[in-house]
This record gives C-alpha cells, structure tokens and sequence, in this order.
C-alpha cells in the first residue's frame, strides 16, 4: 500500500493537460491510456454512437412519426391514450421528468450561472438526464444527479476550448504535412473534403492548404500537440465520429462520463447507488448503499480520531446527516467547482475495481474494498478533521451539522486531499482486517435503525496488531528477569500524580527504559486513535484518552498520560503556549515537524530532505509523508527499533506513527486557524472553547516532541 | 465535565424545528429570509440542511435549531430519523401549486404521525409564496379547513417579500413555549444529545417544571 506520490502525477500521466480525457479513462469511457490513438477514437466514435441510438430510442416525438411506413395504431396511440405504454402516455411522462428536470436544472449553480444557465448547456444537461433516467428507471431522477453532470460537461467543454487554442497555433505550421507523402489516403481525403464542407481543415479560412510550413513532418512537435493532433484529427480512424475532443460530440461524451460515474463501469463504487434505497444483494452490513457508506466513514473515524468520533455520536449527530450530500454528489456542494475538479481528479484516479474477488472476503464495508471508495471516504474523514476543533467545541447535534453541511470556502484543497490520500491506504486496510477477524456485531436499535458497533471492531484490530508487538516485547523482558509488570498500577499512578516530577530513578533501569520506549510507542499509536476517555475527570479534548479496556497491559502508559494532564493544568496556560507557539514557528520555518534535529540528521542520511520555506501546513505533511518513507528505508538498512517484531509490524508501527503525527499537527494547526478568526465560532462559545484549544494545542504539541524523542532514541 | 456548562447558558431553551413539504415550495427560502433576511435563488436541498437561530420571544432566550429536508427525499429509514426530537414541525405548500398542497394529507401529515416522536409536537401550516397573487390556486380557506382538521397553526407569507416569515417561526415558538412537556424538553439544562429521549438525571437540577 504504497503511498501515492503528491500532486504532481497528473501532468507527468498521458493527457494530463486534458482533464477531460483522463476522466474519460478513468471513468473508463475510454480505453487505458496505453493505447493507441487509433484505437481511442474506435472506442469513443462507439461510445456516441451508443448514445445517439438511446437518445433516438428514448426521447419520443409522437408529432414526428406520421410519415413511419407503419402507421401507429389509432386506438391505443392516441394523445388521449389512458395507456401509460403508449407513444403518447410515455411522452407525457417524459414531459412531466422534464419539468422535474428544467426546475432543478434552473437552479444550478445559481452563483456561477454564467456557462451553466445558457440554453445551450442547460437543454444539453436535460437531454442527457432525460435519456439517463430514462434507461435507468429503476433509479430515475434524484435531486443532485444533476450536480454529477454538470462538472463533467465542463472539463469537456475546457477541453474542446483548450484543444482548438492549440490547433489554431500548430494547424498552420502543420498544413504542409498533410498534403505530403506521408498521407497516401490523400486522393480520398479531398474526396471527402468537397462532399463535407464542414470539416475543421476547410474552416480555417480556405487559404491554408498552399500554407508553407515551418514543421515539415508530425513527428517534429512535441508529444502531447502531436497525440492532440492525432486525437483531433477530422481524418483519422472514424473520421469526425472519431474525434477524441469534439464539440459536436459534447453531449455525447457527457453522457458516457455521466453513465461511467453513476453505473461505476463495472467496479464498486457506482454513485447511482448511493441514491438508491433498495437494499444491494451483496451486503454484509444490510444497510443501503448510501449509508453503509456513511457508516464506513464513523467506522473509519473511530479508528482515527476516537474523541471526535464519541463526540459526534454523542450528540447524535448520525454521518448519513452530513454525508449522505457528501457522497451523493461527491463533494459537490461543500467546494467551489475549482477545487472539486481537484478532488474529482483524484477521485477518478484511484481504481474503482477491489483486489479481493472473493465477495466473502470483501470487508465489511463495500466502499472501503476498492481504492476509489476508500479515497472517498477518506476524504470525508480529512474534512471532517479539518473542522474538528470547531466540532469539539459545539455541544449541540445541529451546530456540528451546520458547520459540516457549510464547509469553509478559503481551505487549502491540496491540504485536505493530501490528508485523505494519507489516510486511504489505513482505511483498505480496516476493512480488510474487519472482515477477516469478523468481530462485527450488527445489532438493531431502539428505533430500528440498524447501526454498526464501530469502536469493538478497531479495538480489536488496533488491540491485535499491539499484542503481537507487546507480546515480543515481553517475553525479552522476561528473559532478562526485569519485572515491571508487577509494578501496581495504583501505586505508580498516585506517586506520579503527587509528585510529576520526581522520577524514580530505579525506574531507569535499562530493561524500563525500553519499556517506556515502547509503551510510549504504544501510547502514541492509541493516541494516533485518540482512544475513548473513560477516565471522567480527564478533559477530553486533551487528546490524552487511554482506553479502559487496556488495563493491566499499560500501567505505564497512563501514568504518564495522567502526569501529562496534571501538568497540563497546573501550569498557566498562556505563557506555556506562547513557549510551544515559538517551537511551533521554528519548526515550521524548518519545513518538518518536530522530530528534532538529531532524527533529522538521521533522515536526512537517507534521504535528501530539502529544508523548504513553510509555505503553510501542507509542506509538513508532505514532509512527514517523506519521512516515513525514510523510516520505511531506515528500517530496511538494518536500523530497526525492534529486530525481534516482524518486518508488517514495524512498518504499522511507522504508519501509526505517522498519521498520530498528522492528527497532532491537525489539532495545533486549527488552534492556529483559529487564533487567526478564520474559524467561525459562535462569539458566545469562544471563550470556552478557545480554553480547550489551547490545552488541545498544548497537548499535541506534547505528543510531536515525544515523537521526536522515538525517534532520536533520547 | 465541559468548562462551558459551569458558566452562564447562552440561552434558556432549545428547540428542534423541522421543516418539510414537496420539492420547490420554498422550505429553503422560507428558512434563509428567516435566519439572513435575504432572499436568493437556491440549490435544492439535498438530504437535510441545518440553521441555527438565537431569538428573544417571549422574554426568553432561545436557540433554534432547525432543520430543513428535501422536499424530494423519499428515503424512510433516513427521513425518520430526522422527526425525532422536534418540538415543532412546519409544513410548507405553494399557493400556486395544488399538488403540493394535497401532497401534504397524502403524504407529509402521514409522515408525521408515524415518524414524530412526541405527541405534543406543534404542528404548522404555512403556505408560502403569496407574493404570486394572480397564480395563486389553493385559496386562504382551504388552508384553514386543513389546518382546522389537522389540528395545526396556519399561516400564509412569502419568502420573497417577508410578509409573515417572522410571524410564522413566532406562532409556532410561542405555542411551543406554552407546552410543558416541550419546554422540559428543550431545556438549557439538557446539554447534550436532545434526540435520544431518556430523561438524564441531571436534568432534574436544572429543569424547573419537575
């Protein structure tokens, strides 16, 4: 599970300058981008004509078939016809989909009407709907299907205005080589030319066939113009049907994007479900698609930020509330159409397909068995990290639903997709673990409701991935006679408590030592989950929230994090924060996160680590992406934390590691958004929640120094 | 447990209001001149959308927290959901459209007697858009005969021009603060989760009624 590289794959992939393109591979309209030219214009001239005949067969003009060799029966086609089967009753019934349709389609993007409400587009959209929901009646039309289409219609139409930009600069030079030797079909193109007056060469002012050229042949433009070229070209394989970006085939290739979208082409995730109802057969959790996936997102949540998670469920807030516009039309309504053709992009991206073909071995959660639904609902769960702390600190169900149904317009896209893209790789994983330890539990609720007992299962999975680590870790303990684990819990806890300072020193023996290092490692992982608070008079937002169900195993770690908290609150806030704040600045101005300068002398062996300028948050993440990579790489070379766990181990080890470091840098950074008053808080809950931050802050800022200390070994 | 719930409530109550009725009769609109005394063209809604609105009526603080669904969805496990806890529902219709006024005994009261969960639930009737005087098809009386019937408040306005926005949000708060069971419920005290119904105990400190 690789960690895909930054943003930057589009323009290095084949069309990557044509996003429309992509998404037509990607949608899989068209054929991988390994193949030949000829080969796509074959399957897009096939994909319009599929559309031209639906739309003939569909969109009914009972006025326009009085001249058919047949004559209709009077008796049933009739304009007063009770038959709901007659040419007439259908065509009333399309009338009626079209008035749904036009009212919705009215109020489309009402903010940025201008290409969107031309009559042009807005017929062009109606049709397309029409004919979808026509063919797919058992569906028909759902509010926001509309909002699918119409960002797909607009990377087609940029692409058509971005490719006759480029024909009308290279057409010229280029008009010499077609009228060489190297197009012996010549003789048939001119034969072609005088019966299509239209065709694209003919257009441009007549005059450029006796054009001297200053590019003698094709192969002398650089790749890219030249495959637009060959895709454009009015004379290769299918002539016109055949070219790849056309204006004229438009609403034909709309369509096709729009179907590939909404019927998945054969993959997981297809988005009509999720405005469907009915129940799918092949369901572990009997829930409808669109809420399984909205469960898939708190399954996920719990595995990632448990304090948010409890939070949330607290308050009732249930994720199909917020979601369920979330993932019907994929992000549409929470990001401006810039940055959702951002997400879009990377959405399409990801494979729609699983790599699991046995259905019983799925996972629990059909979104999460392919990368495509896992990136989705990864992303969900990076926006709703984004607005944790203003979700903490609401206490009531619908101010939380009113800030994640009114996403911030001014957020760094590139941030947030760079978080979801971290945590894609962790939810295929959840899944796959879920369904082979099968410690799912449906129950039904009071109301009916049937619901998913979300923190058993990532307890368990995070519980069993720890044993195996722990497990080694005591027996070499043992082996060396060290005792700690006879230590009582009560008693180191209230001597830590009393006294925060004063370390035993017999504590540092050479065999504790290395346990702290590991109960430290172990505590950042549960943290990394910010595991369920049971402790009550523990401030939840502390972000310290050792589990109750760990008793016995991890004496030492909540002393420690009880330690944490005492100093936490004895201390004045304020001018601790500032210290942290001024940390928090020089780090930044490093460009990494706090691991400190020892470990990254270390990475820096390993890789070379660019001290970049802190252009915002996003650097760090990429940096922290990066270190992991040197750390999968340290590890590798023999510098391994812990030779005698297994190689998987260590690697969930770094992984843990490193999404605790993402969700601590997350909390500082909204502190920071925050004291800036980009968050939009309710004046009357600022001060209070403002207080929570800080010691939130605090507390990650804590946990990124521990990190540091891991991993320079101190 | 949270530094906020030792000082001072921002506000005395809280109350969830539900707003529903057919696609396009202007819930959304009716809830926007509401909260931003503005009037635009809309999105419809997809799924529900959430505002929060703090108000003084009748010598009281309260918060309203309300919820406004889509006209379109027919998703019943979902839309159930989102009628538990509401002390007030309004129903929405446009004048100028009868099918979305004989929409609401055949399918919205419905929804309401199945899905509400508490039997005192304020029940109004609103329809909107009487700013189209010359469209208009659904008369002022019918709307009362229902309302009659039904057992409901009953209101005419227009998003577009505010006539009676305010009024309807007041009626339906008053009424809802002469009903003690719905004032227990929307209590400041109840922190927390206000759609599961248990009665927490520290809800008897707080609340004056018991």
């Amino acid at each position: 599970m690789a960690i895909s590289s930054s943003g930057e794959r589009f323009p290095r992939q084949r069309f990557g300058s044509l996003r429309g393109v992509r998404w037509r591979v990607d949608l899989g309209i068209l054929p991988s981008s390994a193949a030949s030219i000829e080969e796509i214009r074959r399957v897009a001239a096939d994909s319009r004509r599929r559309y031209a005949s639906l739309r003939r067969q569909l969109l009914i003009d009972p006025h326009l078939l009085k001249d058919e060799s047949k004559p209709p029966d009077p008796i049933v086609e009739n304009p007063l016809s009770q038959n709901p089967d007659s040419m007439w009753g259908r065509f009333f019934q399309n009338a009626e989909l079209e008035k749904t349709l036009n009212q919705d389609l009215s109020r489309l993007y009402p903010e940025e009407g201008s290409y969107f409400q031309t009559a042009a587009c807005q017929s062009m959209l109606g049709r397309i709907l029409l004919v979808w929901c026509l063919k797919h009646p058992e569906y028909g039309y759902r509010q926001g299907m509309h909002e699918l289409l119409a960002p797909l219609l607009y990377v087609l139409h940029v692409d058509v205005q971005h490719s006759s930009q480029a024909h009308g600069l290279e057409e010229d030079r280029l008009i010499g080589d077609y009228n060489s030797s190297a197009f012996p079909e010549r003789d048939i193109i001119s034969d072609y030319k005088s019966e299509e007056p239209t065709n694209v060469r003919t257009n441009k002012n007549g005059s450029s066939w006796q054009n001297a050229s200053e590019i003698s042949s094709l192969d002398e433009l650089d790749p890219d113009t030249r495959e637009l070229f060959l895709m454009n070209d009015a004379y290769g394989a299918e002539g016109e049907l055949g070219i790849v970006i056309s204006e004229k085939f438009l609403e034909h290739d709309t369509y096709c994007m729009f179907d590939g979208l909404m019927n998945g082409a054969s993959g997981i995730i297809a988005i009509a479900d999720f405005f469907s109802v009915s129940l799918p057969k092949e369901s572990n959790t009997g829930l409808a698609p669109v809420l399984e996936a909205s469960e898939a997102i708190y399954h996920l949540l719990s595995s990632i930020d448990l304090s948010l998670y409890s939070h949330l469920t607290e308050l009732g807030v249930e994720p199909q509330y917020f979601s369920l516009r979330w993932l019907r039309v994929l992000f549409g309504r929470e990001f401006s159409l810039e940055n959702l053709l951002a997400v879009w992009d990377e959405i399409f991206y990801y494979p729609n397909s699983t790599f699991n073909t046995d259905k019983e071995n799925r996972g629990d959660y059909k979104v999460l068995s392919s990368p495509r639904g896992a990136f989705i609902i990864s992303m969900a769960i990076s926006m709703l990290l984004h607005l944790r702390s203003s979700l903490l600190a609401s206490e009531h169900a619908t101010t939380c639903l009113q800030r994640l149904v009114n996403f911030p317009e001014d957020i760094n896209v590139r941030k947030l997709i760079g978080k979801a893209k971290s945590l894609q790789s962790l939810a295929l994983d959840i899944n796959f673990s879920s369904c082979q330890q099968r410690t799912f539990r449906n129950y039904v609720k009071g109301d009916g409701m049937i619901a998913l007992d979300h923190p058993k299962t990532s307890s368990d999975y995070w519980e069993e991935k720890w044993k195996v680590i722990y497990d080694t870790e005591v027996l070499s303990k043992i082996t060396r006679g060290g005792s700690i684990i006879s230590k009582t819990r009560k008693g180191l806890f209230n001597k830590r408590l009393l006294s925060p300072q004063a370390e035993s020193d017999a504590d540092k023996t050479v065999a504790s030592k290395k346990k702290d290092h590991w109960s430290t490692l172990r505590r950042i992982i549960l943290d990394g989950r910010n595991h369920a608070d049971e402790n009550s008079d523990m401030p939840r937002a502390s972000g310290f929230t050792p589990s109750g169900s760990e008793e016995g195993i991890n004496c030492a770690d909540e002393e420690e994090i009880n330690h944490d908290v005492v100093s936490c609150r004895r201390s004045d806030a304020s001018p601790f924060i500032a210290n942290y704040i001024d940390e928090f600045r020089h780090v930044e101005e490093l460009g990494s996160s706090s691991i400190d300068a020892e470990t990254r002398k270390a990475f820096n062996k390993e890789k070379d680590f660019k001290p970049q300028n802190s252009s915002g948050n996003e650097v760090i993440s990429q940096d922290i992406l990066s270190i992991l990579a040197s750390c999968e790489r340290c590890h590798s070379c023999g510098v391994s934390l812990n030779p005698e766990a297994g190689d998987g181990e260590v690697m969930n080890t770094f992984r843990c590691l490193g999404r605790s470091i993402l969700a601590n840098i997350q909390v500082i950074e909204s502190f920071f958004e925050q004291d800036l008053g980009l968050d939009l808080v309710d004046n009357l809950t600022n001060a209070a929640s403002n207080r929570g931050k800080e010691q939130e802050a605090i507390a990650a800022l804590k946990e990124l120094r521990k990190i540091g200390n891991l991993f320079s070994g101190s | 447990m949270d530094s906020a719930s030792s000082s001072q409530p921002e506000f005395d109550y809280l109350f969830k209001l539900l707003l529903i009725g057919d696609s396009g009769v202007g819930k959304s609109s009716l809830l926007l001149r509401f909260t931003s005394d503005s009037f635009e063209d809309l999105s419809p809604t997809i799924g529900v959308d959430f505002k929060v609105k703090m108000v003084n009526i009748g010598g009281k603080k309260l918060k309203l927290a309300i919820w406004d669904t889509a006209g379109q969805e027919r998703f019943r496990t979902l839309t159930s959901s989102y009628y538990r806890g509401a002390q007030g529902i309004i129903m929405v219709y446009d004048v100028t459209r009868r099918d979305t006024f004989t929409n609401l005994s055949d399918v919205w009261a419905k929804e309401i007697d199945l899905y509400s969960t508490n039997q005192d639930c304020i029940k109004m009737l609103v329809g909107n858009k009487v700013d189209k005087e010359s469209e208009r098809v659904v008369t002022k009386k019918e709307g009362i005969d229902f309302a009659r019937e039904y057992g409901c408040l009953f209101l005419e306005c227009s998003a577009k021009t505010r006539v009676n926005v305010e009024q309807c949000f007041e009626e339906l708060v008053l009424k809802i603060l002469e009903t003690p069971s719905l004032l227990a419920e929307g209590s400041s005290g109840i922190k927390k989760n206000i759609f599961k119904q248990k009665p927490p105990e520290a809800d008897a400190s707080t609340s004056s009624c018991c």
